[in-house]
């Protein structure tokens, strides 16, 4: 096993490359034509939508399709029959979680990390050169952001707070066979 | 009625899945020990599933309402294959316990499975324990006849009845669903945009919903009003000749802003009220006036907008009022109508006056 290993351990790659591109290009998108419109574009109505847009599509994108494909978590919220907001959170199992890759899980927390310091950091500057409007943009930006931050990180304490009830009931239950099989033997 | 419909699908289909891949565990199980690669890759979905029985963070209230809402399907859909819900069906307690103990439900319906000869000698060991510990759960007639069957090795009639159980099983188990977390992404974008559909329907055409107004846009989201709210600020700037920067800031900044400052207003009167479906309403009874506003910029004429504004006016207030209406105490429902109908008239100005 060891030789398998050591030829095993460079060669491991990004699992889901695609998945990983669409993560980071939305966001580097929405990042990169909001810093670089003032230098080609003199209308705020065009970089408010098509930032803010880009910013939504990558908001659905992690939420979607590359949290569950990276790191095997979704989250979504509803409304149930007495009109209450209930959060949803959906996990694959701690052995699949453990089978993940670890460089997609790497890449998916540090970006989701990362793009909300950078918007963060964008909207101080805004605030600097009292720019209101465009501090609406990174408003809407920021927000999306730390709502996926939020999903994400409730629904990992999620996932291992049920691993947790699973593996007690796996005790309970085998302590209650072993309890049952000596009454059967009396 | 036809959401009410779509929930109870989709909470039927989970648990008709659930228990139809609980079924499938001991088979794959089997195939297992042969070490095949294709089947290795089914092993996550199954075990997925198994963490689906443990409750999240829902409330003690409406874990019992779930309890109740559950034990009805299960009397619908498997009153004859499965004898062990019968006993327990009267009783809510009994059926939070088998709730609590989903992992010992779980060998309940491997017994079907144990008779045939060929599968009993790969049969692991350890599945034993499990096997004794579901016997105080079943009735004493049910308990003396597993009893009955475990000393006989091959009895006659209950091979037959295993290949009963497997065929009908194996038949409804193609047209099972996948579960959300590892569905194709086509089919995420076709439910979401199903989602926005029925939302602008709800708006559009004449409420179903209008004599329970609880039940609107239950499914709500915010892509609609986001896309509303941006073409109402691109048609008014498009139609202002000078500050169209400004114009556009302006109207996003009084929509985005009146919807937070409503529904807070709502939840101050003491409404029973949810943030986000909130905005979501007011987003979605934006579009007529969308649609007034793209007319206003076609014609010219001071009078056809007005008339235009006022009936695309009337007939946002008259989309968003049963649902405001709902949401407070009736002695203060002017209070919270007023409002929406003040934000709604500011747009309405905005479209006329912007030449």
């Amino acid at each position: 096993m060891d030789p398998n290993n050591q030829i095993q351990a460079p060669v491991e790659n990004y699992a889901n490359p695609r998945t990983c591109l669409f993560h980071v290009l939305f966001k580097g998108a929405a990042l990169a034509f909001y810093i670089l419109s003032a230098l080609f574009f003199n209308s705020f109505v065009i970089i408010f939508v098509v930032t803010v847009l880009l910013a939504a599509l990558d908001f659905w994108v992690v939420k979607n399709v590359s949290g569950r494909i990276l790191v095997g978590l979704r989250w979504w919220n509803e409304i149930n029959d007495l009109g209450e907001s209930v959060w949803k959170f959906e996990s694959l199992d701690q052995e699949s979680l453990a089978r993940m890759n670890k460089k997609d899980s790497w890449l998916f927390w540090w970006t989701l990390y990362l793009a909300a310091a950078a918007w963060f950091i964008l909207g101080v500057f805004s605030l600097i050169r009292f720019q209101a409007d465009y501090l609406l943009v990174v408003g809407v930006c920021l927000s999306l952001n730390v709502a996926n931050i939020i999903g994400f990180t409730k629904c990992k304490k999620d996932a291992k707070k049920q691993f947790q009830q699973f593996a007690s009931q796996t005790i309970a239950s085998r302590f209650q066979s072993t309890v049952q099989s000596a009454f059967t033997l009396v | 009625m036809r959401y009410y419909e779509t929930t109870s699908f989709r909470v039927r289909t989970l648990r008709h899945t659930f228990i139809l891949i609980l079924f499938y565990h001991r088979p794959l199980c089997n195939f297992d020990f042969s070490s095949s690669s294709d089947l290795n890759l089914n092993f996550p979905q199954i075990k997925a599933f198994d963490l689906n029985p443990f409750p999240g963070k829902n409330k003690s209230t409406n874990h019992h309402r779930n309890l109740q809402y559950l034990s009805g399907e299960e009397k619908m859909s498997h009153n004859d294959t499965i004898p062990l819900y019968q006993s327990s069906q009267s009783d809510i307690d009994e059926i939070e316990n088998m709730m609590n103990d989903s992992f010992q439900s779980g060998p309940g319906t491997v017994l079907p499975a144990r008779p045939p000869s060929p599968i009993r000698p790969s049969i692991p060991v350890s599945s034993s324990p499990f096997v004794q510990s579901n016997l105080p759960p079943l009735p004493p007639s049910s308990s003396s006849s597993t009893q009955k069957v475990m000393p006989v090795p091959a009895p006659p009639p209950l091979p037959s009845a295993g290949n009963e159980g497997n065929k009908s099983i194996g038949g409804s188990g193609f047209g099972s669903p996948p579960n959300t977390l590892t569905e194709p992404v086509w089919d995420t974008v076709k439910r979401d945009l199903s989602r926005i559909v029925s939302n602008l329907k709800l708006v559009v055409f004449p409420n179903p919903y209008r004599e329970d107004p609880g039940k609107a846009l239950r499914d709500w989201d915010l892509w609609g009003p986001f896309f509303f709210i941006v073409f109402l600020g691109l048609t008014l700037s498009w139609s202002a000749s000078v500050k169209k920067s400004e114009v556009f800031a302006v109207a996003f900044a009084l929509l985005a802003a009146g919807a937070v400052i409503l529904t807070l207003n709502v939840l101050l009167l003491g409404g029973h009220i949810i943030f986000f479906q909130s905005l979501s309403l007011l987003g979605y009874c934006l579009f007529p006036l969308d649609v007034g506003a793209v007319i206003c910029m076609l014609k010219d004429n001071v009078i056809l907008k007005m008339v235009v504004v006022s009936v695309t006016l009337a007939w946002s207030s008259w989309a968003a009022y049963p649902f405001m209406s709902a949401a407070v105490n009736p002695r203060r429902k002017a209070l919270a109508l007023y409002p929406v109908f003040l934000m709604y008239v500011s747009v309405g100005f905005l479209i006329i006056a912007i030449n």
